[in-house]
């Protein structure tokens, strides 16, 4: 577990080293979430109700699936496939330790940082906004363990598209197809009851929702705390069948090392 | 006279080349295009869930924002594809490169803007036509030769005043003695915020996009003049202003940065 | 004819003054504070047509300073820099078709393409006849041994490779003044001897004006009849490099004389070969 920790560590001062690459991707985040909630600020000034939600509770989602989605923003997928190419990917699987163990404590050192730096700012803009009148112990509490759950629902989404850098060069294209994939049906562009018929139920059976939807709906209280618990077990559901097709393909993909010979 | 004709030739020779210099790499070109067109998918998605719960935003249908989407990745594309060497810029500074365009008898300028090549635009350019011949369409516009002149000119200026966003943002690097200059992804993502009316934001957000960062220009007052929206009509003969303003500052940020340069890497 | 004119040139770079730790990182945040740092202190020197001219120095003696200023990269601070009669920075372009420039360091070949394909673009970029490309091509790639890369990208080239390909490059439209900032880093003795040849026969013959840094003494020995000794920013020793050898007395080599020169600070003269084999393993 030591090593781990280290690993943990070393996340941290990862992050700290690339701060610029985390700020301006986190305010590019930020800039779609503005966006967000004029474009619902302007669309609550014609009517009270769209789809269930209220201006109240509107508000409310934009901060929190922000918050979501900057945990965690930094994806693996470039630097795997950077190490792949140079041929030092050798060296980590040398390491007596599990690969994907050791990029999820890097991950959740880098995380820690980014929660920190989101959580001060977007807390703040929260609070100006809503203040504390939503704001309830219990809901916290579960929405604190989905997100964490969340964030390994993304980390095994993040793993499985890394390993296709394996097998082509265009690692920027993996990584922007997986960020679009997961900005678009984790929910945190629009809540998904939004989602018109068939699209929701497509959204529904995709493992996507776990990383902001399910966090977010905790936290708002538009789930009701049964609808809540069940949420979190399809989460962790989810980390187990991901997981083991992580582990699946690992195995495979691995393999493929051999031929670029180190 | 001859001097720009001379340097239309040397722009084309240099795309010539970077098109030679992709080919010697294997990549996935079909997979690029797969991607573009997913992801632009996805975003024009959005909107179209956005609008299957309400009927319009700030006063604007779907198909009017489609153009407002339109112009901006049309004019996203010309600068992948024409002008991808703006994006360079911040490297070449950042590594000292810029030293051996100085020792050639060409502009810096035409030199840095040709120095890359990203076939995506191309691909990004055709889908903002198809999008805005969808917008146009359903919006019911009277077309005549004169709208289809305006129409023109306010796109190639949206082209223009972008590419120099970019410019000015990455020119920046020449003051930050090789820090990380991230500015050029900034005022890339701010783009998103052009998407929609400007009326919907906030005063102060007004005046930042009307005329700090001028994305007003670049999207909503053209399509806003085109489609007769209220209120545009002033920001409209703005928009030959700023293009222009904008390549005046352009210049003059490349040629203050020149005399900045220190040609040391980090 | 006068061909460089350098009279009291000085370049100063402004660098971030920073305590370390943390709390120097931040203080730096809220208040930075410069100071500058004098490269090139003041240097003057005239250069004429024909000659062939050796910078000599220690790293960070301001030699690649003043190349850069002599070819228009870098503005200088203060004084002027006349090319031709021309200052390089404001007469950027025309100061370019005069000059040629060859970094070591740094190929101005375009990285992914065949090389005969870039040589092809300067043709175009220079406006260089027909005529005189295909004469310059032919005795360039006799001297020189092209023949034998230049179907291949520039990145895939050895370092000798790159450097003879570079220097045919920058002499295709024959100008009348040649800069090298240390050409032979890292090159092997087979390709030195070649570009050494090339170098004294293009002086010879072209009247080429040849301004030179290197750290190899054989470099200077072997092309530059001129030496201009910097320390530290500021000229040290400015004359022809047998009166060097003749004020010393017989017997002793450039190389003894050079070290004696530095006395205490010799280590960056003395590890040339080390830097090289790094250079050539990039």
């Amino acid at each position: 577990m030591k090593k781990y920790l280290a690993y943990i560590r070393c996340g941290f001062l990862e992050g700290c080293a690339y701060r610029s690459t985390f700020i301006t991707g986190m305010l590019a985040n930020f800039i779609q979430a503005v966006v967000l909630y004029y474009v619902w600020k302007s669309i609550f000034t014609y009517q009270d109700v769209v789809n269930g939600y209220t201006w109240e509770i509107m508000k409310q989602y934009v901060f929190v699936a922000f918050l979501c989605n900057s945990v965690f923003s930094m994806g693996f997928e470039m630097s795997i496939a950077e190490r792949i190419v140079k041929g030092d990917i050798i060296l980590d699987l040398l390491k007596p330790l599990s690969y994907r163990g050791m990029l999820f404590f890097r991950m959740l050192g880098t995380a820690g940082l980014e929660f920190a730096a989101t959580f001060v700012l977007i807390g703040s803009v929260y609070l100006a906004v809503n203040g504390l009148q939503y704001l309830s112990g219990m809901r916290t509490a579960l929405f604190l363990i989905s997100l964490f759950l969340g964030m390994g629902v993304k980390f095994c989404i993040q793993y499985l598209f890394s390993l296709l850098c394996f097998y082509t060069d265009n690692s920027y294209g993996v990584t922007k197809a997986r960020e679009i994939l997961t900005n678009f049906f984790s929910g945190a562009l629009i809540p998904l009851a939004m989602f018109p018929g068939v699209l929701r139920d497509v959204v529904n059976v995709l493992p996507f929702q776990g990383i902001i939807y399910t966090p977010c709906c905790v936290f708002i209280g538009t789930f009701s705390a049964g609808e809540s618990m069940m949420s979190i077990l399809l989460q962790i559901v989810w980390i187990a069948v991901l997981g083991l097709l992580g582990t699946l393909f690992g195995k495979k993909a691995f393999g493929v090392i051999s031929m670029y010979g180190g | 006279m001859k001097k720009f004709g001379a340097y239309i030739q040397l722009y084309i020779m240099f795309q010539v080349q970077n098109i030679k210099s992709l080919a010697q790499y294997r990549t996935d070109f079909l997979m690029m295009v797969f991607f573009t067109l997913f992801s632009q998918g996805c975003n024009l998605g959005l909107i179209c869930i956005i609008y299957s719960n309400i009927p319009q935003v700030g006063g604007w249908t779907m198909w009017e924002i489609f153009l407002l989407y339109g112009f901006l990745l049309f004019s996203e594309g010309f600068i992948n594809f024409f002008f991808q060497g703006a994006w360079k810029i911040t490297n070449m500074i950042h590594l000292a490169e810029l030293d051996r365009f100085l020792v050639r008898p060409v502009p810096v300028g035409l030199q840095l803007l040709t120095a890359k090549i990203d076939f995506d635009g191309l691909n990004k350019m055709i889908i903002a036509i198809a999008v805005m011949a969808v917008g146009f369409g359903r919006c019911g516009m009277e077309w005549n030769v004169l709208k289809a002149m305006v129409f023109c000119i306010f796109l190639a200026e949206a082209c223009v005043i972008r590419v120099c966003m970019i410019w000015i943002a990455s020119c920046i690097s020449f003051w930050m003695e090789g820090k990380k200059n991230s500015l050029n992804y900034f005022v890339i993502s701010l783009g998103e915020m052009a998407k929609y009316p400007m009326v919907i934001y906030p005063p102060i957000f007004q005046g930042i996009f009307g005329y700090l960062i001028p994305y007003a220009f670049v999207s909503f007052y053209p399509v806003g003049y085109l489609l007769g929206k209220e209120g545009t009509r002033a920001g409209a003969l703005g928009i030959s202003f700023f293009c222009v303003l904008m390549l005046a500052v352009s210049c003059m940020v490349l040629k203050r940065g020149l005399a900045n340069y220190e040609s040391s890497s980090y | 004819m006068e061909m460089i004119e350098v009279r009291n040139l000085k370049k100063g770079y402004r660098i971030a003054k920073k305590s370390t730790g943390m709390m120097g990182s931040l203080k730096h945040m809220i208040m930075p504070r410069y100071e500058t740092l004098e490269a090139v202190k003041g240097i003057s020197f005239r250069i004429n047509e024909g000659e062939s001219v050796a910078f000599l120095g220690l790293n960070g003696a301001g030699k690649s300073t003043t190349i850069k200023m002599l070819t228009g990269i870098m503005k200088a601070s203060d004084g002027t820099v006349r090319i031709m009669g021309k200052d390089p920075f404001l007469n950027r372009i025309e100061n370019a078709r005069r000059i040629g420039v060859v970094f070591g360091q740094k190929s101005q070949l375009w990285w992914d393409i065949p090389v005969i394909e870039s040589f092809r673009l300067l043709k175009n970029i220079y406006g260089i006849p027909e005529e005189q490309y295909t004469r310059n091509m032919e005795k360039f790639g006799e001297i020189l041994g092209l023949h034998e890369f230049l179907s291949q990208p520039a990145r895939k080239l050895s370092l000798g490779q790159r450097v003879r390909a570079d220097l045919a490059a920058s002499l295709l439209h024959e100008p009348p003044i040649l800069f090298l900032d240390e050409p032979t880093i890292g090159v092997d003795v087979a390709a030195k001897q070649k570009i050494y040849e090339f170098l004294r026969e293009t002086n010879r013959e072209k009247k080429t004006t040849i301004l030179l840094t290197s750290h190899d003494m054989k470099d200077l020995e072997s092309i530059c009849q001129r030496l201009i000794i910097l320390e530290k920013g500021k000229i040290l020793f400015d004359d022809p490099i047998d009166q060097l050898l003749l004020r010393y007395g017989g017997g002793v080599t450039l190389e003894e004389i050079i070290i004696r020169l530095f006395g205490h600070d010799t280590e960056n003269v003395g590890h040339v070969s080390d830097y090289s084999e790094e250079t050539v393993c990039n």
